[in-house]
């Protein structure tokens, strides 16, 4: 352990002091204990709503992630040009003035060439480091900034159409009045990431209340082991088992709230032949059947009680059903038999789930929250990473959200809620302030996103701007293209006018994160130019040309921390709202220096300190009274002084939030029940995606690539992954990885007690296979084996056999098999299981651009072994 | 099937009573209908070029709005310029801020009116995607 900070030594130091964690991004409120000047415990902040005054694990043990010895004191610069993976980088220290001079003359260059060269990487382990680097990249001028901590796998689908469902960045059961919650490859309350440890607590009582938790789910860990019941699913056919759901609930049983399809979705809309809204000649608007005036009419004209769900009309010569009739003859072809074979869940299973699911909606019933009358639909369909990490990423997750919608369980008391989509501000301020709003169509806009690029309604599909290639697939988000193995043949194939040169890197370690590292490692050798903001030299940061110390979270100060704090902090459901800020609870060590003075100092050097004060400006929203002016040099301390004082009042300046550590106020019914109060649809029927597949056939299939229409039809369907085609015998396990709840990402196995617990679990860094099944292989706990894909990729571990795994599953926690010395606390611990991922066009769905994170493997005893 | 789906809730006005006041209701009173209105546009991050001058003044001959200015700009800097800031509908992309005088502009129809000081126009892209 590093001896105490000398300046608290002098005199007796012994405080709790607010901030917040930063071992996942659930950026949960903590208070330290800093006794003369050496951290020694960090626990929850009881007066926080983010995190409830808990703290998991991870959080705890953020004392050994600071104290490591092994982090980063100095620049470090590369001495050896050759760059990959068994390379030697040939670090040797240099000053920080020697380092910002070099980096500042590369970025002038290439800002006055085309500042579309530089290409910003950054982890989502720590959402606060997203406003400076967002900012930052927006000043330069790139419109390439990616994430890739969760990288490539962590929502494309989840978070696109939690977005234009929910108005929000993901979902979550409404745990404090849910009956019924089904969850489908998720974990929310039952381990890390969002609002973790307020979800925990939550999910806690609502089990102890008899909430019936269901988790579908080929492995039986996190949220399984809690729950009532636990269904194994053929891995990557979740949404198949929801079709089929959603098949016994309307055909079967004929269970579903209409009112509500009439009043908030474009069930009653028209649809013509040509798979479109049928719309008004003078107004445009898409137009329903009136039955009572038995006529078609504009949907802001009819009353929504009138609007017809089921049949067939004719609209000026045109034949055409309202959408709701499109979606229960689509479901048809989903029966509960055919759900069987491909997710191997039986009929009779899928026709209770789907039976239970319809009846404790309660259709129709009501609720009173502090005095509010409201609909009441105690059920919710919850996805995540597991269900939607697949080729078929956005039908899956959109079926099983149609779950929530066809019995009006969205976002009213009880039901699927997104979180938090709509703020009304602090009392005194009305800051920060969200709501949702229709586009021309009805359809809900969300009023607040993480980025600038909404889900809906989606862009025009374009010839590319972006190496990722979003323009031409507007329905993407994090894309393959930044590493794969066909990106140049991509980019010449759509006339990207430039390369990528340099890299901005902040603390995501990309060979662990996305695929095999062989194909990342020679993405990330392509760059002309690397710098790399890091706490440790890892795998990634060894790519780099100059590597900066960065200062830990118990170091940093930052007044946004939980931002965008309705996503991925703040629990759903009623209570309190807070806004959070981190502070340093001790000092840089060595020449360790924050990453926002950096940035800052760059803009200076650079010449772009105008355009970073306006991207500041336009990124914290600040009141004109707080905006930053001109090229006037700032520190990130007065930019935190100003947004604080921007959204709360100018005696709630940074040094009131630092004593403090947290403002909360409390939420309103009708701030997290706000369904009903908004007068906005969403789509059960997409018929945008018919136009957006349309673009970018438009643009891609002159150049030779077909787009497979399939994935671009409005209404979801089931469309295998590579691994459900492999017929080869030997074949015979669908590997996965799951989220381990010991770890975030890569980072934390050099987290002495993480490592320690995660050496003590029995699954952290083995490979599960089913305990019967491995039996009859041959195979015990223990024994060394290679994991092997089709195309030959492999990885070797030793197996752990389990009862709680699907027969034909195979689990491996994600992101382990660090090689660095750099790390060495994690160095060969765990199995890497990316590397069996393939990443290129192949791989990635056509629609969103989501990486297909399961591969059909064979498990063959390594030599040596009995 | 005969009751409307949110007809059980009461405060309908609850949103559009807080809704935030848009830039049009805090145009200045001083503003004389007809007066000629002079509008600083600054432009920041890949917008602005090297060579370019950095506020472009535009005059205007009365009350216009962020459309006209926008319009204007696309006539000097070129249609390619313009394809960055707005879709074929004519209205702004998301990636876009406008700031005007210093608050963010609702919209393309957000009026800018003449007074003692030139109004200033602020834009910037927010094109990064992201995910995580």
């Amino acid at each position: 352990m590093n001896i105490a900070s000398p300046e608290f030594v002098g005199q007796r130091d012994d405080t709790w002091i607010p901030s917040t964690c930063a071992l996942c991004y659930g950026t949960c409120s903590i208070l330290v204990h800093r006794v003369d000047g050496t951290a020694i415990k960090i626990e929850g902040n009881p007066d926080s709503a983010v995190g409830k005054g808990r703290l998991c694990g991870k959080g705890v043990s953020g004392l050994m992630s600071h104290y490591d010895p092994n982090r980063l004191t100095v620049p470090l610069r590369r001495t050896n040009p050759k760059k990959g993976i068994d390379e030697d980088p040939g670090w040797k220290e240099i000053s920080w003035d020697e380092a910002l001079d070099e980096i500042a003359a590369v970025l002038k260059r290439v800002r006055a060439e085309d500042p579309r060269k530089l290409l910003i990487q950054r982890t989502t382990t720590v959402l606060a480091a997203r406003t400076p680097l967002l900012a930052f990249g927006a000043a330069f001028g790139t419109p390439n900034m990616s994430t890739s901590g969760g990288g490539l796998h962590c929502g494309n689908g989840a978070h696109l159409i939690s977005g234009i469902m929910h108005s929000s960045w993901s979902i979550v059961p409404d745990f404090e009045h849910c009956n019924y919650a089904i969850y489908f490859g998720a974990s929310k309350g039952h381990s890390a990431g969002h609002a973790s440890s307020s979800n925990m607590k939550l999910a806690a009582d609502a089990r102890v209340r008899g909430m019936k938790m269901v988790v579908v789910d080929p492995m039986c860990n996190y949220a399984s082991a809690k729950a009532t019941e636990w269904v194994p699913v053929r891995v990557g056919t979740d949404g198949a088992l929801a079709l089929a759901m959603s098949n016994v609930m309307v055909n079967e049983l004929g269970i579903y709230d209409g009112p509500y399809l009439q009043a908030k979705t474009n069930a009653p809309y028209l649809i013509g032949p040509d798979k479109l809204y049928v719309r008004d000649p003078l107004t445009n608007k898409p137009l329903v059947w009136d039955t009572s005036a038995k006529a078609a009419g504009p949907f802001t004209d009819v009353a929504a009680e009138n609007m017809a769900l089921e049949g067939d009309y004719e609209v000026k010569g045109v034949r055409c059903q309202p959408a709701f009739q499109k979606l229960k003859q689509h479901l048809k072809k989903f029966t509960p038999e055919w759900g069987e074979q491909v997710s191997t869940v039986s009929a009779a299973t899928i026709r209770r789930l789907g039976s239970e699911f319809a009846r404790e909606a309660r259709i129709g019933s009501t609720i009173v929250v502090q005095g509010v009358t409201l609909p009441y639909r105690p059920v919710a369909a919850i996805a995540f990473r597991g269900a939607q990490g697949h080729m078929n990423s956005l039908y899956n997750f959109l079926a099983i959200d149609l779950l929530n919608h066809l019995v009006g369980a969205a976002d009213v008391v009880g039901s699927c809620l997104g979180f938090n989509p709509t703020c009304t501000g602090h009392p005194e301020t009305g800051r920060p302030y969200h709501v949702p709003s229709p586009d021309p169509d009805g359809i809900m806009k969300v009023g607040m996103w993480m980025g600038y690029h909404l889900p809906y309604p989606p862009e025009k599909a374009r010839m590319p701007d972006k190496t990722g290639l979003q323009d031409v697939f507007p329905m993407g988000m994090c894309s393959p293209f930044l590493e794969s193995d066909d990106q140049e043949e991509f980019w010449q194939k759509f006339e990207l006018p430039y390369r990528t040169e340099v890299l901005i890197n902040w603390g995501s370690n990309l060979l662990l994160s996305i695929a095999n590292s062989e194909a990342v490692a020679r993405s990330l050798a392509k760059f002309k130019f690397m710098v790399s903001f890091d706490l440790f030299l890892t795998e990634t940061s060894n790519f780099a040309d100059i590597v900066l110390p960065d200062l830990g979270y118990l170091q940093q100060l930052d007044s946004r921390t939980s931002f965008p704090f309705f996503f991925c902090s703040m629990p759903g459901g009623m209570g309190d709202w807070s806004w959070t800020i981190r502070q340093p609870v001790l000092p840089p060590e060595g020449q360790q220096r924050a990453f926002q003075d950096v940035l800052l100092e760059l803009a200076d050097r650079v010449g772009f300190r105008a355009d970073y004060n306006a991207a500041f400006n336009a990124a914290l929203n600040l009141k004109p009274e707080y905006r930053l002016q001109g090229d006037r040099s700032y520190t990130w301390e007065e930019l935190c002084d100003a947004e604080l004082k921007s959204n709360f009042g100018p005696q709630r300046d940074l040094a009131w939030f630092k004593k403090e550590g947290v403002i909360s106020w409390p939420k309103k019914p009708e701030e997290i029940y706000w369904r009903p109060f908004l007068d906005v649809r969403v789509p059960i029927y997409w018929d945008f995606l018919v136009t957006v597949g349309a673009q970018t056939a438009a643009i891609a299939e002159p150049r030779g690539l077909k787009i497979p229409r399939e994935y671009y039809e409005p209404l979801p369907d089931f469309l295998p992954c590579l691994s459900h085609c492999c017929k080869a015998p030997e074949f015979d396990f669908y590997a996965f990885y799951y989220r381990d709840a010991i770890h975030t990402n890569s980072y934390t196995m050099e987290n002495a007690w993480l490592d320690e617990a995660a050496r003590l679990d029995p699954y952290s860094y083995t490979i599960a296979i089913n305990a019967d099944v491995g039996r009859q292989k041959g195979l015990h706990n223990g024994s060394p084996v290679w994991v092997e894909t089709e195309t030959g990729r492999k990885v070797k571990g030793r197996l752990k056999l389990m009862q709680g795994i699907h027969p034909e599953g195979l689990g491996i926690a994600a992101c382990a098999g660090h090689w660095t010395e750099g790390m060495p606390m994690a160095k060969g611990k765990g199995v890497a299981y990316n590397e069996l991922l393939e990443i290129d066009w192949n791989h990635v769905s056509p629609v969103n651009l989501n990486l297909d994170l399961c591969a059909r493997v064979k498990v063959t005893l390594a030599e040596g072994s009995r | 099937m005969s009751v409307r789906w949110d007809a059980v809730v009461k405060n309908k006005t609850f949103w559009s009573s807080r809704l935030v006041p848009d830039v049009a209701a805090a145009a200045p009173e001083a503003a004389v209908a007809g007066a000629p209105v002079e509008v600083q546009v600054w432009l920041f991050g890949g917008l602005a070029g090297p060579e370019m001058t950095n506020p472009l003044t535009l005059r205007f001959a009365g009350r216009c709005v962020l459309r006209d200015v926008i319009d204007e700009l696309g006539r000097r800097l070129g249609p390619d310029f313009l394809r960055t800031l707005v879709s074929e509908s004519g209205e702004s992309f998301n990636t876009c801020r406008v700031f005007l005088d210093g608050e963010p502009a609702k919209d393309m129809a957000t009026p800018i009116s003449g007074g003692p000081a030139a109004a200033s126009v602020e834009i910037i892209l927010f094109r990064e995607i992201e995910g995580g």
